[in-house]
């Protein structure tokens, strides 16, 4: 397990934690700091510890500055809403850095959405139409963001329930095409795919063959709900089989890149969501072994 | 594409901003012509932007309405669950229905959130009870509405180093009248109407049972985050709470101890309490001149 400070403070440097790391809710606080689980890292919201109006201190961060002397920290944002037409919100991104600067989190992901437009914030992940004024608009305050925080972060797909008419490219194409503007990486979420391939009828495989493998750099993993006739992304059950498999062709073509148990709602134990971190880091270690067995047999 | 006409980014957001937070659900002020959807009580957001509905897209099982309403009925649930959060003792008190279906939804009908921290909304709720019906009934809400806010702002107020008082020790005593004290950030000080105090318990938790028991009375309730993170609620005199009032408000420490005794604290008391709370982490930093 990787403990210490500065590792990885730009992931394209050194080697990324290997295996499948845990979302930090507060439910399992006390089971983490008195049984220190084997965990690669955590993932943290970042917004979860900015603080509020009134300040930046309290228990949230005393147990986070615990928690980070034993563990890597990735922070994952939501409230960037770096596909919003209002201005990027300057004290959010001092409060964001000082959050990272006091850290060193592995990384800085959020999400490819708005949530917020005209000067209210709706705190929900919504989704931006895939058109060129969308590609230069989001690539322009990646690129601010980055250079705000001094690396280079990660955009992470959305689930979403909306597609628009007038989009002129797939979401996929779209990604990379803010991707290679910016210079960002992806945090590629397998549920999401699965989730807005059922709703908008596209297929998930082809989802994963459109993003380029060198800029994923974390994926993740979580449950949904089935609605019938469209999924749900709830965040609040099991990893699913069709997910699984899609997880399975991610790995195949993105290699050993760090993933992540997403468990918002209904949490359960902190043992049984470990053993969904472990469900994946088996099927890692499946996919690698017959690439490498793949490689030999070539060789 | 089948769509001609395209929104741009302002456009859609606007459009899409009104109406997943339109209160009777985006699914239904779609079915009514654009433009004529009755603006709620205390709305902010004017009438309807110009309607991109077409570039909305549908299947044959999922409508448009339905895509839509999956975000706007989302949009009042999940804020609204975060100010049952925070304001857990309100929404017992008024009843679970009551505070999510209508008193929550209202305030956010009437204070959209303009915050990036989800947990900031909800700081005019104490304004917005005092004239709230629900307050005909229950005339202390506004209170308690307060006291729950200040518990929440405590909890994430700023951290300070606690104080050592033996540091002081060898400071004359001239230097003391211009000091100036400071108060841990946590620290909140209200002067309530109704002595809504009397809902918690001393162990930090809060009983039903003694809601019947509330009074109008003047109440000065001193409100603090302990140094193991604990947020703790008390009541303090008027001398001594006009003490804590003095500080906070950056006087020097002659003219903080001149308010008090005015308010009939002997100066061998006030010096006593300075102790205490400097022990207790009350007080946080002495300036001295």
């Amino acid at each position: 397990m990787i403990h210490g400070r500065g590792v990885n403070r730009d992931p394209f440097a050194g080697s990324p934690p290997a295996g499948v790391g845990l979302g930090l809710r507060s439910v399992h606080y006390g089971h983490i700091l008195e049984r220190k689980p084997q965990v690669p890292f955590f993932e943290i919201i970042s917004e979860n510890y900015m603080g509020t109006a009134a300040g930046a201190g309290g228990r949230p961060r005393q147990i986070l500055d615990k928690i980070r002397s034993d563990y890597p920290i990735v922070m994952h944002g939501v409230s960037l809403s770096i596909g919003s037409v209002d201005p990027l919100e300057a004290d959010y991104l001092k409060k964001l850095k000082a959050l990272a600067t006091s850290i060193e989190p592995l990384w800085v992901s959020d999400h490819f959405c708005w949530t917020g437009a005209h000067g209210e914030n709706l705190h929900d992940l919504l989704p931006l139409p895939y058109t060129q004024e969308t590609v230069k608009h989001v690539a322009e305050r990646v690129k601010r963001v980055q250079d705000v925080l001094g690396r280079r972060i990660l955009l992470e797909n959305l689930s979403s329930y909306v597609a628009f008419e007038h989009s002129e490219m797939t979401e996929w194409e779209c990604l990379r095409e803010v991707a290679e503007r910016a210079d960002c990486l992806f945090l590629l979420d397998i549920n999401n795919i699965h989730v807005s391939a059922v709703n908008h009828g596209f297929n998930g495989l082809d989802y994963l063959n459109g993003i380029p493998a060198d800029r994923v750099r974390q994926m993740h993993l979580a449950g949904y709900s089935d609605m019938g006739t469209h999924l749900l992304d709830t965040h609040d059950a099991a990893v699913t089989d069709p997910v699984w498999k899609l997880f399975e062709a991610a790995v195949e073509r993105f290699g050993a890149v760090p993933a992540m148990i997403e468990w918002d709602d209904n949490i359960p134990a902190f043992e049984q969501l470990h053993d969904e971190a472990k469900k994946a880091e088996k099927i890692q270690q499946k996919v690698l072994t017959r690439a490498d067995n793949r490689k030999t047999v070539a060789a | 594409m089948p769509t001609t006409a395209k929104p741009s980014l302002p456009e859609l957001q606007r459009w899409m901003r009104w109406v997943l937070t339109y209160p009777a659900g985006a699914d239904h002020v779609i079915s009514l012509p654009a433009g004529k959807a009755p603006l709620p009580k205390n709305w902010t957001r004017g009438p309807e932007p110009k309607r991109w509905l077409p570039v909305i897209g549908q299947s044959p099982e999922v409508s448009q309405g339905t895509r839509l309403a999956i975000y706007g009925d989302g949009y009042f649930i999940r804020i609204v669950d975060v100010m049952a959060g925070n304001y857990a003792v309100l929404c017992a008190v008024l009843g679970d229905h009551e505070f999510r279906h209508h008193v929550a939804r209202e305030y956010l009908i009437k204070h959209p959130s303009i915050h990036k921290c989800i947990d900031n909304i909800g700081n005019f709720m104490p304004a917005f009870l005092e004239k709230h019906s629900a307050s005909r009934k229950l005339p202390f809400l506004a209170d308690l509405a307060r006291l729950e806010w200040a518990f929440h702002e405590s909890f994430y107020a700023d951290e300070w180093p606690l104080l050592d008082g033996a540091a002081f020790k060898d400071v004359p005593i001239e230097k003391w009248t211009s000091a100036r004290i400071s108060l841990d950030p946590s620290v909140r000080l209200l002067a309530l109407r109704h002595d809504v105090v009397n809902l918690w318990r001393d162990d930090g938790t809060w009983s039903a049972r003694r809601l019947k028991g509330i009074k109008k009375t003047p109440t000065r309730v001193v409100v603090y985050r302990r140094p193991d993170a604990q947020v703790r609620v008390w009541t303090e005199p008027e001398a001594s709470f006009a003490l804590l009032k003095a500080f906070q408000t950056n006087q020097t420490f002659d003219a903080a101890l001149r308010a008090a005794m005015k308010n009939g604290l002997s100066p061998a008391r006030a010096m006593k309490l300075f102790s205490e709370w400097t022990s207790s982490g009350l007080i946080r930093k002495v300036a001295f001149r």
